[in-house]
C-alpha cells in the first residue's frame, strides 16, 4: 500500500467512523465511487472498529477474547476414575479450581509408584486464551522451586488439545484447622505465617502473584511443613503475561472472602493484592474470626453486594475481631472457644492482639494498595520485629503518605520503570509468538523476569531502609545487573541495554547513558553483526548521547558510520538510516559546518516528507533542522519563514505545548530576534518559557534554553535587571548540572558578560569573555564558530575600554578566521568587517573606517537585502565616519535610512545622531 | 477455517509485521499501549504526541487490526 493510499484509508475512516451507521454509507458511496477496494477496505475497518470486544483490552487478551465466546458451553466429556491423561490413570477428583479439574493420579506405566495431583482444563474445549493462561501457569510453577511450594512434576496436553500438568501431591490440612487443632498460640501461628510469606516472596521475586491466597490453599502436611497450594491465577507481572484476562469482572475465579478491593474492582493486580490477602489470613489466623465478611453467603451474591463489603468495610482491629461475640452466622465460633483454640482467654487474646499486631494488620488492610505494605518483606519484616520486641514500622511511618510522596516525586521515573517494561513486553511479542519459537519465547521471558525482578526488588523498602530509592537507583542496579549477565540472548541483551541507556539519556543522565550504550553497540558488532538492525539502533543511540555530551567530531564519526551501514543494510529511506542522519546533520552543524549539514537536511528532508508526508512529526524535525542552518548562517529572513511554518503545523499536528512545538516556536522567536523584531522575539520567548516550565519543568536543559534567550531578548530591550536575574540563574542551573566546558555553558556565561557590559561592569565583562574565549579554543579549536564569536565579544569589550589595538588585533583574526570559514559574504564575515570599521573610526582612521564600512554595507546589501538590522547597523557607523569626515549631508542621509531600518535603542542612537548632525548643518 | 491457537497468535504477529512496514508510529503505540498496558497519556509522553492523536491512532490501528484478523479467518 503505498503512503498516500494508507493516508486517505484512514482519513476516511475517521470521517465515517464520527458518523452514524446511516450516513456512513452515502459518505463511502461518494468518497469511494471509483474505488470499491478502497470501499471494502474502509468497511473491514468499520466492522472491526464497530466490535467492541476486540482489543477491549491488553493485546494478549485479543485470541482469548474471540474465542472465550465461542468456547463457552461446548464442553469435553467429563473424565472418570480409570481415565488415562498421558501416562497417567486418574484415581479420583479431588476439586475444581477457577479453570481446571484436579485429580488424584498415578503414573499408568508403573514407572513410578507415585500418587500425583493432575489438573486439566475442566469441561471446556481448550480456547486459546485457557491454553495460554494454563501454559503460563506451567512456566511459572516451574520456575517456582521451594519447600514451601508444591512443585510442578509434568505437564502435557491431552489428545482432544487439552493441556494438563502434573504436580507434588500434597496430603495436609488447611492451615487454620491446622492451628485450631494443636491449639497453637499466637507466637507459633506468627512462625508458620512468616514460612507462608517467605513461599509468597519467593513468588514475587519471580514476578507471581498469587491472588487467591486462602487458608485452603495453605496446607501444613503431618511433618508441619507449610506447602502453598493452585497458582491457577497467578499473574506474571511481566506486561506479556497471560493472566490479564483474568482480571476482567464477572470472570475471576477468586474468593471473594480473601480478595482485595482492587481484584474485586477488576483493577490491576499487584504484589499488594498478595499484601491484603495475607493480612486477610493474618488477621484471621489470630483471631478466628474472618476478617472479610460477606453477608449474604453463597451463590445469590450480587457484584455489587462483593464490592461493598470488600471495598467499602474498614477493616475490624484483630484485638476487636477476638473478642466480638458471635453475629449468628452459622458458622461462628463463640470467642471463648476461638481463644480456646489459641491456648488463651478472650481478655488475654485481645491484650496480646492490642498494639503492634493491630497496626500491624490493619497496615495490610489498607483498602488503598498505596498505602499498603509495600511488600510481604516489609510486612514480614514488620512481624520479626515485633516478635523480637523491637518497635514496629507501621506505626511511626505513615505508610501512603511515603508511597504516594515517591510516585509524586519520581513520575519520571515511573514512565521510565513503564518504557523498560514496555520496550521489552513488545519485544517477545514481536520476537516470536510462533509454534516454532516457543521454547525461544520461553527462555526469553524467563531471563527478562529474572532480569526486572532483580531490577525492582531494590525498590522495595526492606532493601533500602531509610533512604528514598529514587529512579536512579533503580535504574543504577539495572544498569550493574545488566553489566553481570552475559548469558542472554544477544538480540534481547542489545536491546535491553539501547532501553536502558536511552532511558538515562531521557533522564538527563547522559554519563551514565554513554558506556551502557557503548557496550550495546559493541555487542551488538560482535554477537549480531555491524549490519544488524538493533547493532545500528544502538550505534545511533550512542552517538546521539556523545552529541549531546558535547563531543560532535567525535558523535559525527559515530553517526556517519551509522548511516553507511544503514544505507546498504537497511536501505536509503529506512527509518533507521533516516534517523541517523539526521542526528549525522546536527552533528555536523554544532561544528558549524552550515553547507555540509544543509545537504544532509535538505536529502532527509526529502525523503521524509515523500514517505510519511508534509506533516509527519519526523518531516517537521527535518523541517526544524534545516531551519537551524539558516539560523546559524544568521540568514534569519529564510528561517522565520521556515519556521513560522513549522510551528504552526506542530500546533495543528502535536498540539500547542508538544516539546517540539515549542522548539519550532523557540526557533521562530530567534529568527524574529535576529532580524531585530524584538518586541515579537520577546512575546514569542516568554510564552515559550511560560510553556517550558510547565511541561517541562523549571530546570529542564530546554527551559533554560529558552530563559537565556529572553534574558537575550530582554538586554537588547534595555531591561536590564531582569536580564541579568534570568541569565545569572541559567548559568548557575548549567555549571551544576552540565559541568563549566560544555557548550551551553560557555553560552550562558557569554551572554551573562553582555549584561555586564550593558551595566557597565567592565571588569566582570571582561573576565567572563575572557574564561569562555581560552574554554572554547580548547573545547572546540581555534576556528569554530563559537570560537569566533568569543574573539568578537572580546574584541567588542576591549574596544568599550578603548584598548583599541587590542580590539583591531583580535577583530582582524576573527575576520581572517571568518573569511576563511564562510567567504567574504558571509554574514558575521560581514559583520566582523563592519566591527573593525568602527574600531577605525574610534581610533581616527576616519578613511580607513569609511572604507572598510562602505565594503561592509555593499556586501551586506548583496548578501542580505532582507537583513534591517545588520544593514541598518553599518549604516549608523558609516553615517558616524561620515559625519567624522565632515560629509554632513551624506552622514544624515544614512542616520536617516539607518533609523528606518534599526528598533530598539539602536533606532534611538541613530534618531540621537540625526537630530545631533541635522541640527548642526541647519545652523549657518 | 477456525485457527488453533497458535495460529491465531501468528496471525496477529503476522499482522503486527504488516502494520510495522506500513505504520511504524501506529505498530510502536500499538506495543505500548496494548502490549505494556500504558494509558493514553503514558504512550502520549513517551512517543511524543498529544494524547488525542495517540487515542485517534488507536482507534485506526485497533480497526485495522481487527480486520486484518478477521479476514485472516475468512479466507
Amino acid at each position: 500500500m503505498t503512503p498516500e493510499r494508507w493516508e486517505r484509508l484512514q482519513s476516511l475512516f475517521h470521517r465515517a467512523a464520527a458518523l452514524p451507521e446511516a450516513e456512513r454509507a452515502e459518505l463511502l458511496g461518494r468518497e469511494c465511487a471509483e474505488d470499491p477496494e478502497l470501499h471494502r477496505q474502509v468497511l473491514g475497518l468499520l466492522a472491526g472498529s464497530d466490535d467492541s470486544a476486540l482489543l477491549a483490552g491488553p493485546l494478549g487478551d485479543l485470541a482469548g477474547d474471540l474465542a472465550d465466546e465461542l468456547a463457552d458451553g461446548l464442553s469435553l466429556p467429563r473424565r472418570a476414575p480409570g481415565d488415562r491423561v498421558g501416562p497417567y490413570r486418574l484415581l479420583s477428583e479431588l476439586g475444581r479450581g477457577g479453570m481446571g479439574t484436579v485429580y488424584l493420579a498415578e503414573r499408568a506405566d508403573d514407572a513410578f509408584e507415585q500418587q500425583v495431583a493432575l489438573k486439566v482444563v475442566r469441561g471446556v474445549i481448550a480456547s486459546p486464551s485457557a491454553v495460554e493462561r494454563f501454559l503460563a501457569e506451567r512456566r511459572i510453577l516451574a520456575r517456582l522451586q521451594h519447600p514451601n511450594i508444591a512443585r510442578l512434576l509434568d505437564g502435557g496436553t491431552t489428545p482432544e488439545g487439552a493441556p494438563y500438568f502434573v504436580m507434588e501431591r500434597v496430603e495436609g490440612e488447611p492451615l487454620d484447622a491446622y492451628c485450631d487443632r494443636r491449639r497453637l498460640g499466637v507466637r507459633d501461628r506468627l512462625g508458620l505465617f512468616l514460612t507462608v510469606c517467605e513461599a509468597v516472596q519467593h513468588a514475587h521475586r519471580n514476578l507471581v502473584v498469587h491472588r487467591d491466597l486462602k487458608p485452603s490453599n495453605l496446607l501444613v502436611t503431618d511433618d508441619g511443613t507449610v506447602k502453598l497450594l493452585d497458582f491457577g491465577i497467578a499473574k506474571l507481572l511481566d506486561p506479556t503475561g497471560d493472566g490479564a484476562g483474568l482480571t476482567r469482572r464477572g470472570d475471576l475465579p477468586l474468593t471473594p472472602e480473601y480478595a482485595s478491593p482492587e481484584q474485586v474492582r477488576g483493577e490491576p493486580v499487584s504484589v499488594s493484592s498478595d499484601v491484603y490477602s495475607l493480612g486477610l489470613l493474618l488477621s484471621e489466623l489470630l483471631t478466628g474470626r474472618r476478617a472479610q465478611r460477606l453477608t449474604s453467603p453463597g451463590a445469590g451474591r450480587s457484584w455489587q453486594e462483593i464490592e461493598r463489603a470488600v471495598c467499602g468495610t474498614p477493616a475490624a482491629r484483630p484485638s476487636a475481631a477476638a473478642g466480638r461475640a458471635s453475629d449468628g452466622a452459622s458458622d461462628e465460633v463463640p470467642p471463648e472457644a476461638r481463644a480456646a483454640a489459641r491456648g488463651t482467654t478472650p481478655r488475654r487474646l485481645r491484650r496480646r492482639l492490642r498494639g503492634d499486631l493491630d497496626t500491624i494488620v490493619l497496615a495490610a488492610l489498607q483498602k488503598d494498595p498505596a498505602r499498603r505494605y509495600r511488600s510481604v518483606e516489609a510486612l514480614a519484616a514488620d512481624l520479626r520485629r515485633h516478635l523480637d520486641g523491637l518497635p514496629v514500622e507501621a506505626r511511626g511511618d505513615p505508610l501512603g503518605y511515603r508511597a504516594r510522596k515517591f510516585v509524586g516525586r519520581h513520575r519520571l521515573g515511573m514512565t521510565a520503570a513503564a518504557l523498560v517494561v514496555a520496550g521489552l513486553g513488545a519485544s517477545t511479542l514481536i520476537a516470536g509468538h510462533g509454534l516454532q519459537e516457543a521454547r525461544r519465547e520461553a527462555r526469553v521471558a524467563a531471563e527478562i523476569s529474572d532480569f526486572l525482578e532483580r531490577v525492582f526488588r531494590v525498590s522495595d523498602p526492606s532493601e533500602s531502609r531509610g533512604r528514598t530509592v529514587t529512579a536512579r537507583e533503580v535504574l543504577d542496579s539495572a544498569a550493574t545487573r545488566l553489566e553481570g549477565e552475559s548469558s542472554r540472548d544477544p538480540e534481547i541483551d542489545v536491546r535491553l541495554r539501547r532501553t536502558l541507556g536511552t532511558v538515562y539519556a531521557d533522564l538527563g543522565l547522559l554519563e551514565s547513558a554513554e558506556p551502557i550504550l557503548r557496550r550495546a553497540a559493541r555487542r551488538g558488532q560482535e554477537q549480531l553483526g555491524p549490519d544488524h538492525e538493533q547493532t545500528l539502533a544502538a550505534l545511533t543511540a550512542l552517538g546521539s548521547v556523545v552529541y549531546r555530551r558535547g563531543r560532535y567530531a567525535e558523535a559525527e564519526e559515530i553517526l556517519r558510520r551509522a548511516v553507511e551501514r544503514s544505507r546498504s543494510a537497511l536501505g536509503d529511506d529506512a527509518p533507521q538510516t533516516l534517523a541517523a542522519a539526521n542526528n549525522l546533520g546536527l552533528a555536523v552543524w554544532r561544528q558549524a559546518r552550515f553547507d555540509e549539514a544543509e545537504v544532509i537536511f535538505t536529502d532527509v528532508l526529502r525523503r521524509r516528507r515523500r514517505l510519511l508526508g508534509d506533516e509527519d512529526s519526523d518531516t517537521l524535525a527535518s523541517l526544524n533542522n534545516l531551519g537551524l542552518v539558516h539560523l546559524m548562517r544568521g540568514e534569519f529572513a529564510a528561517a522565520e519563514k521556515i519556521y513560522r511554518r513549522a510551528w504552526r503545523s506542530g500546533q495543528r499536528v502535536r498540539g500547542a505545548d508538544h516539546p517540539k512545538t515549542l522548539d519550532a516556536l523557540n526557533n521562530l522567536a530567534m529568527s524574529c530576534a535576529g532580524q531585530g523584531k524584538l518586541t515579537e522575539a520577546r512575546d514569542r520567548f516568554e510564552e515559550l518559557v511560560a510553556e517550558r516550565r510547565r511541561v517541562l519543568g523549571p530546570e529542564h536543559p530546554r527551559t533554560l534554553g529558552g530563559m537565556a534567550k529572553l534574558g537575550d531578548v530582554l538586554l537588547q530591550l534595555g531591561d536590564l535587571d531582569r536580564a541579568e536575574a534570568l541569565e545569572r540563574e541559567v548559568l548557575a542551573v548549567r555549571q551544576r548540572t552540565l559541568g563549566p566546558d560544555h557548550a551551553d555553558t560557555l553560552f550562558a556565561k557569554a551572554f551573562l558578560s553582555r549584561v555586564e557590559l550593558a551595566r557597565g561592569d567592565l571588569e566582570a565583562a571582561g573576565r567572563l569573555r575572557r574564561e569562555v574565549l581560552a574554554s572554547r579554543r580548547r573545547v572546540l579549536g581555534e576556528d569554530h564558530h563559537d570560537t569566533l564569536q568569543s574573539l568578537r565579544e572580546l574584541a567588542e569589550l576591549r574596544r568599550v575600554q578603548g584598548r583599541l589595538e587590542e580590539a583591531e588585533a583580535l577583530y582582524r583574526d576573527a575576520l581572517a578566521r571568518f573569511e576563511r570559514v564562510a567567504g567574504a559574504s558571509g554574514y558575521w564575515t560581514i559583520a566582523t568587517l563592519g566591527d573593525l570599521g568602527q574600531v577605525s573610526l574610534l581610533a581616527g582612521r576616519t578613511d580607513e573606517a569609511l572604507a572598510r564600512l562602505a565594503e561592509a554595507r555593499e556586501r551586506a546589501e548583496r548578501a542580505f537585502p532582507d537583513d534591517a538590522e545588520l544593514r541598518g547597523t553599518l549604516r549608523l557607523r558609516e553615517g558616524q565616519a561620515l559625519a567624522a569626515a565632515g560629509r554632513d549631508a551624506e552622514a544624515v542621509e544614512s542616520f536617516r535610512t539607518a533609523a528606518e531600518m534599526l528598533r530598539g535603542e539602536d533606532r534611538k542612537e541613530a534618531l540621537r545622531l540625526l537630530a545631533r548632525v541635522g541640527g548642526a548643518t541647519a545652523t549657518p | 477455517m477456525r485457527r488453533s491457537p497458535s495460529e491465531e497468535v501468528l496471525a496477529l504477529d503476522q499482522a503486527l509485521e504488516r502494520l510495522a512496514r506500513l505504520d511504524r508510529r501506529k505498530l510502536r503505540i500499538v506495543e505500548l499501549h496494548f502490549f505494556g498496558g500504558l494509558t493514553y497519556e503514558e504512550t502520549a509522553e513517551v512517543v511524543g504526541l498529544s494524547p488525542a492523536t495517540v487515542g485517534r491512532e488507536l482507534r485506526f490501528a485497533k480497526a485495522w487490526l481487527a480486520d486484518q484478523l478477521a479476514a485472516g479467518e475468512r479466507s
